[in-house]
This record gives C-alpha cells, structure tokens and sequence, in this order.
C-alpha cells in the first residue's frame, strides 16, 4: 500500500494560521471558527484571502496526479491526473487504488481510464498519450 | 577450495601491476579485493600523476622504484593503450628562497638520471606554462612526468593479466587466514576460501591487518587523506602541464593538475587520520586548495567545480614503501607503504616482487602464449566523423549517446560491462559515463536501466559501488525492477535532411514553439532532441499547474507538452528524438550541424539558422560544495522526479532537501504521496526560493518542516547517506555550536538551475555573466548572426507559459532573418537599481519590446521604471515582486532613437 497514513494532508478545523495562495503575496491568515458557526477571517489584504480560508476550513481539497502502471508501451508509467480535485481525507484511500491500477498501451492523453476512485465518484484521466510499443 | 600459486591480496595499481606482470609466467594466480570493483581503494582518488624523478633522494626505495617505473610508462601505455600523456611538471617558485629549493630539487633530478630536467628562469617557465601566475619568477621543469588515467590503468592491467589467465575474486575481504606448512589459506567474509602457496600483500590500508591476520611483523599504516577538487573541462585554468608548488618538508603541496580526459585536478591535502575508512571532504580544507591553486594558476574559478572528493594514501612511520618477504612468516611478501609515487612506481614494484618470488623460490616459467596487448581505449568524444561513421557501422549503439556531458555512448557502456564493471562507480571510471559537470543527473536513469538489461539483475540491485550503495530502493507498484531491452525497430526510414531552413536544437518547450511559429510563417525547420520522445522536462512533471498564462487552464505537464506535440504535428515539422548534437559548425555563411543518433550515425545538417533551446541543468553537489562523504542517495531534484515519474523508481525512503526551489517542493509532495518520507526541507536563503502556492500544498500540507537561512555542513554515510548535519547560519558562517543531525537514506537537491550552453560556447557565442545565457539582441539573437535562444538556455523561467511565449517571438524572429528583414534600430537596455537582469538586453526602437525581469528584492507594492537619462519610459506599478518570480512588462521604443542607452529599475 503506497499511502498508510490515513491522515496525509493536515485538515484544519476551529482555529488556525495558514498562508493564502492565491496570488503571490501569500498573506498569513488566521482563521478561527465562531460559536455561530461563521469563520472570523484575519490577516488578509483582500476578500479573496477569506473566501480561501473558508474553502480550506469547510472542504479542502487538492488535484491529485501521478502515475500509473502500464505495459506494453514506450514507458513504464502513465502520468495520470484524478478528474477533479479530491478532498483531502479522501487522498489516501485515492492513492492506494490508483497505484494499484495497471494499463495497456495505447492509451489516448485525456481518456477516462478509471471511474470512481475509492468510492470518490471523481474519475482517474490519463494525462499522456502511450503509444503501443513497435 | 581453489588453490593458486600466488594470491595477490588487494586489486589496486601495485596489485594489478603485479598480477598483470605475473600472468605471463605458468602459475595460477588470484587477485583479491574487499571491494565490489578494481581499483576501488587509494588508487581511484589520488593525482594520476607519473613523477619525474626529482622529488626523492635515491637512498629511499621508493625513490628508485618511481624513476625505474616511470621509464616502463611508454612501454606499458603502447602494449595495454591506457590514457596517458607525457605532459611534462613544472615546479613553480615564487622567492628566491623557493628557487633554491627548487636547484635542490632540480640537482636531485640529475642524480636521479629524470630525462631532460632544467632550471627555468622566469620568462622559460611561463613559455613551458602560460597560465602560471605572473610572480613566478622560475622553477624546475621536468619532462618526462605526465599523466594518466589511474584506474583505468589498473582495468587494463587486471583486463589484459585476465586473458592470460588470471582469476579476480571482487567483494572478498580477507578476514581470516592461516599458514601450514604447505599453503595459506585466505577466509573471506562471505565464507569464500581459496589456498596459495604464496601471498602477496598489497592491501593498501589494511596491509597492517593482513599482515596480522598471518601472524607476521607488526607493523602500522597510518592513512593519509589527501582532499581535492575536480573542474570542467570548459575551465580557462587548464594548464598544459602538471603544476607544482616548491615542496615543503610535509609534503609536495597542492598541484594543479590537467587530466588526461581534459578536466582540471585541484590538490591534494596532507591530513594523516586514525580511520581507515574516512573518506570525507571539509569546508576549510576545500576552500584550502582553491587558495592555494589560485596562487600557481590565477584564473581557477570556484565556479568550475564539480565534484570534490578525498583519497587516502597508506603511510609507515618512515615515508618509505616496504616490499620484502616476511622474516617471520616466509612466503608472504610485503607491498606496504605504497603512497605517492606509487603510480608511477607500480610497474618497477612488479618487477621487484616477481624478483622476490623468485627468490622465495617460486618457480616462474614463461608461458608459450603470452599476449600482452589490449586495444587502446577509444572514446566517441575524441572520435572523427570516419571513426564515428565506422563503429556506427559495426555497431548501432555507438550512436545512441546516454552521457551527454562527456558524450559515452550505449556501446562504450556495453564494453564496460562485458570487462566486468556492473556499478555505477566502475563504469564511471571505466568510460566516463557520469563523470562530467552534470554528475549523472541526466545519465544516471539510463544507466540504470541499461547495466539491468545487459546484467539481467533487477535494478534494485545496481549499487553505486558495492553492497549498500544501491541506487533503487523499490520500484513503484506494477513497474518491473528487472529490465529486458526493448529498441524501436530500425526501419531505415528516419533520415535527416541535408538541408533546412532552421536547426532546433532542444525539443523542448521552448523548441516546439519556435518551431510551430517557423511552420506557421511558411519554413521547414528542424526540430532535434536527444530523449525518446518530444516535451522535455515537461514530461516527468507530472504535476499540475502549468499553462494558465497561455491555455487559462491548468494543466499537468505532460497535457502542456502533448499540445505542443500536437501542434509540431500538424504543421508538419521534421523532428528527430532519440538523436544527439555533437556540436554546430560555422559553414559557407551559415552552419552545420552534427547530429549522432542510433537510427542514422553520423549525420550532417545545412542551415542558415540555428535555434538554441537546450534548456537548463541543474546545479548538483560539487556547485555548492556540500562537505562530507560521497554515498549513494545524494542525487538532484529532477534526476529523483525522472526516476520516479517516468521510470517508476523509487530513490529511496527517508529525504532531507537541500534548496527550498520548486522542483524540490514539488519533489517533497511526490516522495509523500508515494508513501515516503520527508524529514526537512534546508535553505540557506532566510526567505524560500520556490513560490507560496508550492511552500503551503508541498509542505505545509504534510507538515514537512523548512529550515530557512540553515545550510547542510556535512553529508554522512559510507555506502548510502546515513544522516545530514544542519547548522544555522549567522552572519554567513555556520553556527556549529548550534548544529543538529537528520537521519535520512536520500538527499535531493534544489538549488537552481544553469542554462545548458556547451553547445553554444564552441560557436562562439558570448554569454551573459549573471544569466549564464546567450547574450541576445531585440530579436533573441545571440552574438553570432544566425543563432538565436529562447526559454531557459537564455534565462532560467519561472513558468513555461513564458518560455513558450518567448520561444513563439523568438521562431517569429528567425523567419524574419530568413526573409532577409534586416536593419533593425535598437537601443541598449541594462539592468538598474534591485534588478538583477533583463532579458534581451536589446530593445527595437519604434516597437514594442516584450522585456523579462528579475527583481533582486521581495515587496508588496514595487514600480518598475525604465529610463532614458531622466525621461521616464515607463512606469509600472507591480502589486507584488520577488526574486523567485519574473516580471514582464512591454517597453514602448517609440520616442526611443538607435543607441541610446536604457534602464530598468524596480523601486
């Protein structure tokens, strides 16, 4: 199994610093959540900086890409990309199917190559075209 | 249990010597070695000089056998074809007191009978050695010393003394031994025996040891390290002989020394050590013998370091060699003390030990069939177009290049297989596969795979330089560790064409949208990359986050590339993979291009116009001189994110990164989500060099700590890095007090990128000293008409939305040339206050000018400027700059006349 920490992705709940992303500057935030349930947003220069922290506090999620196994192509593995972002819990779980998944070439960049990850419901899309070996 | 009549224990120079000299008598004879390989020991880091007989006196034996061993030389190098030179020493001194030194040396000389020794004054000495330091005011200079290839030598004498006969047993340490009264019986760790009637002790720094291990003399070897530093052969310091300083009474000082495979040689230290196994290099000594190198020969750089590394010479307590048989134990003789000039000595210390056999009374007869003599090494790099065309001819695999740097080829690594040298190191050293300024990065996966299809062992199992050095730790799920090869089919019908409009050199990125733009104005180019396939680097970044500038999508990298495929693809551009440039050549106005490849050999190309687009390297361990020993797992960021990403092999399990750079972010996310660990991330920077969006998803996310403004002191480890030593840095220098240790198996370096330009310098275009790239006009074309550059051979980029955008103007440009568009007005545009560079450097006048910038400060809120005198040009305001990340800005050349002289600021 590729992924035996059950807990990769570090997930934020009640009360917390973390740096914006979203453009370069990277303000350091400081987000707490409020009785009523609202997240008290500090540190930003902009609103973006909020509408980040409540996304990262409600439902983090991050694209996944990788590789895979394939056979009978020029190379051994297949660059491959989960369909949409997956959410941060669920990243292990993704990992450990998606490693053990193996292809055979040809295989199109862009195909759906595999549904439904762990239960997910997010696809696995190959991101390279694999040529079958001359 | 075999039984010899002589075993050689150790398979360095004096061992190999001995063996090969003993393989033309009828006796069967075993040469042993604890290590996986020949010539593991001191005779793989030492000066690989052959002395000129002045530096002893007579009355030592070591004295005597060097000048008798230095005068086999020639012989030697006819029969077995080793590289060697006879370049010739000179001493350099710096005072009169020094000269007289240096009359000593030079009377000595004399006594010695060194052929054609003189006393120089200050104008002969610089003629002998132009690169000399002008204070040298005379010295020595001794003709007959030259130089050599040590372990190659010691492969060819252990190769040749193989067919006639000679066993090699690798990996057997001598543990235990014992001597009856008609043999000795030699127990090696792995329970291996073998028995011999005699034993020849040339166990280097174990001699002490082996001695004990037969209950003969007493005696002890003290190891004497000896550091150095190894230099690009494109260094301007390379002499054209072996440079000493006047010895002093310790020793004869640090050497600049010109390798026989043109690279330059810094060194060696004197330290004597306790541990026989200490093979590490330090800060202070290394910044020793650049000082001291410097002071002989002024132009050595630091910058053209790269590797640094440290040898070990076995000492007795009287500088002496001892080579005698055991008065306590007969029949074993000893081959003690061999330090400097042992090389040179060998071939005398061969025949002073076949005597001593002799008269032990072992019997020596001439075999009827003797053959001495082995092919001489050829190497592609020094080959010509005949040459290269005929071993292509007999075998397709001398035109598949794998080691670009030093320009070894598939087959010359075959060869180093079939003699029997299955690790890294060995081929190294039997072929120079990764002996070059990238240090493997690029070669090192090919090698891999290769030694597994040609050994058949898995690839898990290739080692560095023996058990424990392994270079794989697993391969990912589904991918086989054992190789079988697998070639594109030869079907003749790749052909290059003889001429075209434009050679792309670089299929890169940057490559294919040159080209694309070429294609879409009406021109054919050609697009020439040495990979399997098109894409570049683009292919192992499998990550996403490319193309929102040019696609406004994100994309992964091999989804960026494959648009790029496409788009070459449709415009029907000619492109050749898998095929190496060997170099560009000025022809009748325009160029030709040498091209070497498995499917075509050698082939020449005609074009009016080139397009670098080579792209970058990365910087590796010897360009930032990380002190402390050389184990397997210390490799570059991008060299780990091939292995992994497009081979499916796993380094290794536990990594500290040096360098907070994006591919080493991105290398920590990926050793994550492949179930590996991250202990630190170190950057000497006190902000990080990688942007914000890598900082908090590669290592905020998993909690992998960053130690800003810390520097790793030291790697640990024999065989595979065991730990790092961290320590913060105050004022510039490490606070040792405040060091602390992170065990780890993997250190991965991120700590930039050079733009790859060998190709470029030999055509004679200039390069930009902070950018290391071509220096280029408004057009992007470089110094020399004709040759233009874009994406990161020109500057190193941040995104490759930006390299593609530059490459586009860049293939705009050459159609314009090609079309005879000349004439252009520019005016000059330099870098000002806080800017580190701007690229091109050049601006048209009358146009608008796409300008790339780096700011040499991080703020919130900057203005970019750009003035002509005191009229403002423009004025940008920027809502953020850094250093990691680029500015573009467009510079309207409208009120700009030809000449003038511009500048870029950021406030």
């Amino acid at each position: 199994m590729i992924a035996e920490n059950q807990r990769l992705i570090r997930v934020r709940d009640t009360d917390d610093e973390l740096t914006c992303i979203v453009c370069p500057i990277g303000c350091r935030l400081h987000a707490r959540r409020l009785d009523d349930g609202s997240l008290e947003v500090t540190g930003n220069r902009c609103r973006r900086g909020v509408a980040y922290a409540e996304e990262e506090f409600s439902d983090p999620r991050r694209p996944v890409t990788g590789t895979c196994a394939v056979s009978g192509g020029e190379f051994f593995r297949l660059p491959v990309k989960s369909s949409k972002p997956v959410a941060v819990d669920d990243i292990p779980a993704f990992l450990n199917v998606m490693y053990e998944l193996e292809f055979v070439a040809p295989v199109e960049c862009g195909a759906v190559i595999a549904t439904d990850i762990a239960g997910t419901g997010i696809d696995l899309i190959a991101t390279m075209s694999m040529r079958e070996e001359e | 249990m075999d039984h010899f009549t002589v075993a050689i224990v150790g398979a360095g120079v004096s061992g190999a010597a001995i063996a090969r000299r003993l393989s033309a008598y009828d006796i069967k004879v075993a040469l042993v070695d604890r290590e996986a390989d020949v010539s593991f020991g001191t005779s793989k880091a030492n000066s690989g000089i052959i002395h000129g007989g002045f530096h002893h006196s007579l009355r030592y034996l070591k004295a005597q056998l060097e000048i008798q061993g230095a005068g086999l030389y020639p012989q030697l190098h006819r029969e077995l074809g080793f590289p060697y030179r006879r370049c010739g020493i000179v001493v350099a001194a710096f005072t009169n007191e020094e000269l007289i030194t240096a009359e000593h040396l030079y009377r000595q000389g004399v006594e010695n009978d060194s052929a054609g020794i003189e006393l120089c004054g200050a104008d002969r000495i610089r003629e002998l050695e132009p690169k000399l330091h002008q204070d040298v005011i005379g010295g020595v200079y001794a003709p007959a010393g030259g130089i050599i290839e040590p372990y190659r030598f010691v492969f060819a004498l252990v190769e040749n003394a193989e067919q006639n006969g000679l066993t090699v047993l690798r990996d057997f340490e001598v543990i235990d031994g014992s001597r009856t009264a008609d043999r000795f019986t030699l127990h090696a760790g792995d329970g291996r025996r073998i028995s011999a009637d005699f034993v020849i002790n040339a166990a280097g720094l174990y001699a002490d040891e082996l001695s004990r291990v037969f209950g003969a003399e007493q005696f002890t070897i003290t190891p004497r390290k000896g550091e150095y530093h190894l230099l690009d052969r494109r260094t301007p310091a390379c002499p054209r002989r072996v440079v000493f300083p006047v010895p002093t009474s310790v020793s004869k000082g640090m050497l600049v020394i010109p390798t026989v495979e043109g690279t330059v040689l810094l060194g060696p230290t004197a330290d004597p050590l306790d541990d026989k196994e200490d093979l590490t290099t330090s800060r202070d000594r290394l910044s020793e013998i650049v000082a001291s190198a410097q002071q002989l020969v002024p132009s050595v750089s630091a910058s053209d370091i790269i590797t640094s590394f440290s040898g070990l010479r076995p000492t007795l307590p009287d500088g002496d060699f001892m080579i005698r048989e055991s008065d306590v134990v007969p029949g074993l003789i000893h081959v003690a003390g061999i330090q400097s000039p042992g090389l040179t000595a060998a071939p005398a210390v061969a025949e002073y030990v076949k005597d001593l056999l002799k008269s032990a009374g072992c019997t020596l007869t001439e075999k009827p069939r003797f053959s001495g003599h082995l092919p001489a090494v050829r190497r592609t790099r020094a080959m010509d177009d005949a040459e290269l065309t005929t071993s292509w001819e007999a075998n397709h695999d001398a035109g598949s290049v794998v080691c670009r740097c030093e320009t070894v080829t598939r087959e010359e690594i075959r060869d180093a297989i079939a003699a029997g040298h299955t690790t890294v190191d060995g081929i190294k050293f039997y072929c120079r596969a990764s002996a070059g300024r990238c240090q493997g990065a690029f070669c090192i996966p090919r090698m891999l795979e290769i030694i597994a299809e040609e050994t058949g062992a898995p690839v898990t199992a290739i080692t560095k330089r023996g058990p424990g050095s392994g270079l794989v730790d697993r391969t990912l799920p589904g991918t086989p560790a054992v190789r079988t090869r697998r070639d594109r089919a030869l079907r003749g019908e790749r052909r290059a064409p003889r001429q075209t409009d434009a050679v792309i050199i670089g299929g890169g990125a940057a490559g294919m949208a040159a080209a694309s733009e070429l294609a879409a104005r009406g021109f054919r180019p050609l697009v020439v990359d040495r990979e399997r396939s098109l894409g570049g680097v683009l292919r192992q970044c499998v990550h996403n986050g490319f193309g929102i500038h040019e696609y406004n999508e994100e994309l992964t990298g091999p989804e960026y590339a494959e648009r790029y495929v496409d788009e070459v693809a449709r415009a029907d551009v000619q492109t050749l993979v898998d095929t190496t440039v060997l170099g560009i050549e000025h022809a009748d106005g325009g160029f030709v291009t040498r091209l070497l490849s498995r499917e075509g050999g050698l082939e020449l190309v005609r074009s009016p116009a080139i397009a670098l687009a080579m792209g970058s390297r990365e910087r590796n361990r010897g360009g930032i001189q990380i002190p402390g020993s050389r184990p397997a797992g210390v490799m570059t960021a991008g060299a780990a994110q091939r292995l992994i990403n497009v081979e499916g092999f796993v380094p290794g399990r536990r990594a500290v990164i040096i360098g907070s750079g994006d591919i080493g972010l991105i290398m920590a996310r990926r050793f994550k989500l492949i179930g590996a660990e991250v202990e630190a991330v170190i950057e000497i920077q006190p902000v990080p060099s990688g942007i914000n969006r890598n900082i908090v998803q590669c290592l905020d996310d998993f909690g992998i700590p960053l130690y800003l403004g810390h520097v790793v002191t030291a790697i640990h480890g024999r065989d595979r890095v065991s730990s790092v030593s961290v320590a913060p840095l105050e004022n510039g220098v490490p606070r040792t007090d405040s060091a602390f240790e992170i065990e780890c198996d993997t250190v991965l370096l991120s700590v930039g990128l050079i733009p790859e330009n060998e190709l470029s310098r030999p055509l004679g275009v200039e390069l930009h000293r902070q950018t290391n790239g071509p220096l280029v006009d408004s057009r992007l074309m470089t110094t020399v008409p004709g040759v233009f550059a874009s994406g990161n051979v020109l500057h190193i980029h941040d995104l490759v939305d930006f390299v593609a955008e530059e490459s586009r103007r860049c293939g705009h440009s050459i159609a314009d040339y090609l079309e005879h568009r000349d004439g252009i007005e520019e005016a000059d545009l330099v870098a000002g206050s806080n800017v580190r560079y701007a690229v091109p450097g050049r601006i048209r006048v009358g146009e608008e000018n796409r300008v790339y910038l780096r700011s040499m400060i991080a703020r919130v809120g900057a203005m970019v400027e750009v003035r002509r005198g005191d009229d403002v040009v423009l004025r940008e305001k920027q809502h953020h700059v850094q250093p990691s990340e680029m500015i573009t800005i467009t510079v309207d050349g409208a009120g700009l006349s030809p000449g003038d002289r511009v500048e870029v600021s950021v406030r």
